[in-house]
């Protein structure tokens, strides 16, 4: 399934959220979880940062890295955007658990989107639908996502 | 008597009965001397070599510090993590630098592992046919500043064991001496023995399987990491500094590569964010590699 142009860096940022696009991309900078084994993010832009707004389909409790399916509005129909977590230990560790989010749930997350353009990125800090935090915020990590603007 | 006691001794007793062929009418009344009768510290029992033995191991797991739990490379907390010491600039001869590392050391000069991922920018998966790809090895698998490789230590008087989330096990055995030469053949993990000085575990290591300091599959994405001999000695002094930080000493021994000793030192923290050891795996692989690059889209 190919992305929706208008869900991409900035475009989705101005268009989403009532706060400065400085405070994702402070975000963007500090990161959220630790480094975790079996490979890197280094085909996601970690000084990069997108904001999405969607539905979860699914939460992957899987090796080696978990990931959350999420569903984002797009202006032709849903996109299915695939998030990378760390290992389900690191998530674990995290804060997560294999269901801290469940399919239906909404949700707001900030990624390290894909260098190659394709809907997916690197979980970086999540809310639920009543702005909470997802996982554990940990010391010196990212600010929560700005909660959602109303519809 | 605690109720807790009173029953786990009620529930040994059947078997207890039977270890000592008694009738088991006889445990229903004196149960507490049965025991003390099985585990030979009785009067009624003259001491037997089996638990004059068995009483001196006890004693000697007495004597062993009380490193129990689950330890991490200090630092594996932090964001961006650190680069590990041990992928460093070794004190290379200069013929070992002209050949191992003649672009420098790339990963050294880096300022955190952040810096060598995007630098680097490996596709591999790190998981093949639902197994990892390979393992660190050591020396590298005692500091992985990863927050997922966590290890748990047990002691006991005949070894030390690390045992690792991400499948290795390192055998510490602290009742023999290294294996005869003839008996030996280098592997990734080395052959370690120990002794105490104290509460200090000293390690030695040898036959470690000659190469990259790490995992061979990520040598080509790390310019300049240590590349050591099949001469290469490891000698490793592990102490407790505190109620929650471990200090190893680490002194790497090359005659073939080095100058002189290369010495590291590692703090671990004890790691209170998680209830068990939890295992990394790659059964089930969720980021298969296909064509070189291991895939995030939806499956």
């Amino acid at each position: 399934m190919k992305p929706q142009p208008a869900s991409r860096s900035g475009t989705a940022c101005e268009r989403c959220w009532r706060v400065p696009c400085v405070v994702l991309a402070l975000a963007g900078l500090l990161l959220s979880w630790s480094v975790s084994a079996h490979h890197s993010f280094a085909n996601f832009d970690m000084m990069k940062t997108v904001t999405l707004h969607g539905t979860v389909k699914e939460l992957q409790w899987s090796n080696p890295h978990c990931f959350v399916q999420l569903l984002v509005p797009g202006t032709s129909g849903a996109v299915e955007w695939s998030l990378e977590m760390n290992s389900p230990l690191a998530s674990y560790r995290g804060g997560w658990r294999p269901h801290t989010v469940n399919r239906g749930d909404k949700v707001t997350m900030v990624i390290n989107p894909s260098r190659d353009g394709s809907s997916s990125g690197r979980l970086v800090s999540a809310i639920d639908g009543g702005g909470h935090i997802l996982g554990k915020p940990e010391p010196g990590g990212p600010p929560a996502p700005p909660k959602a603007a109303a519809p | 008597m605690k109720p807790g006691k009173l029953r786990a001794i009620t529930a040994a007793v059947p078997v207890i009965a039977l270890l000592a062929n008694a009738p088991a009418h006889a445990t229903g009344t004196a149960e507490q001397p049965v025991i003390a009768q099985v585990r030979g510290t009785g009067a009624a029992a003259a001491p037997t070599a089996a638990s004059t033995a068995a009483a001196a191991r006890a004693r000697s797991f007495a004597t062993l510090p009380d490193w129990t739990g689950i330890w991490e490379t200090a630092g594996s907390d932090a964001f961006p993590p650190p680069v590990p010491k041990l992928w460093g600039k070794p004190p290379y001869t200069a013929a070992a630098q002209q050949k191992y590392a003649p672009h420098g050391f790339p990963v050294a000069a880096a300022k955190n592992l952040i810096d060598v991922f995007i630098s680097v920018a490996p596709t591999a998966s790190g998981c093949q046919d639902g197994r990892p790809v390979a393992s660190p090895g050591f020396p590298a698998i005692m500091e992985i500043p990863y927050s997922d490789i966590l290890f748990e230590l047990v002691l006991s008087p005949e070894q030390t064991l690390f045992v690792d989330t991400g499948g290795d096990v390192r055998h510490i055995y602290t009742d023999r001496p290294h294996p005869k030469p003839a008996d030996l053949w280098p592997t990734s993990m080395g052959d370690s023995i120990g002794r105490w000085d104290g509460d200090t575990l000293v390690i030695d290591t040898i036959a470690r399987e000659p190469g990259s300091i790490l995992t061979p599959a990520l040598v080509p994405l790390l310019p300049g990491i240590a590349e050591l001999s099949e001469q290469a000695h490891f000698t490793e002094r592990l102490r407790r500094i505190d109620a929650d930080t471990l200090e190893n000493r680490m002194t790497i021994e090359d005659p073939l590569r080095f100058t002189r000793p290369w010495q590291v030192t590692i703090h671990y923290a004890r790691v209170k964010d998680v209830d068990r050891l939890i295992m990394n795996g790659c059964e089930h692989d969720r980021n298969p590699s296909v064509n070189g690059k291991f895939i995030v889209a939806p499956p």
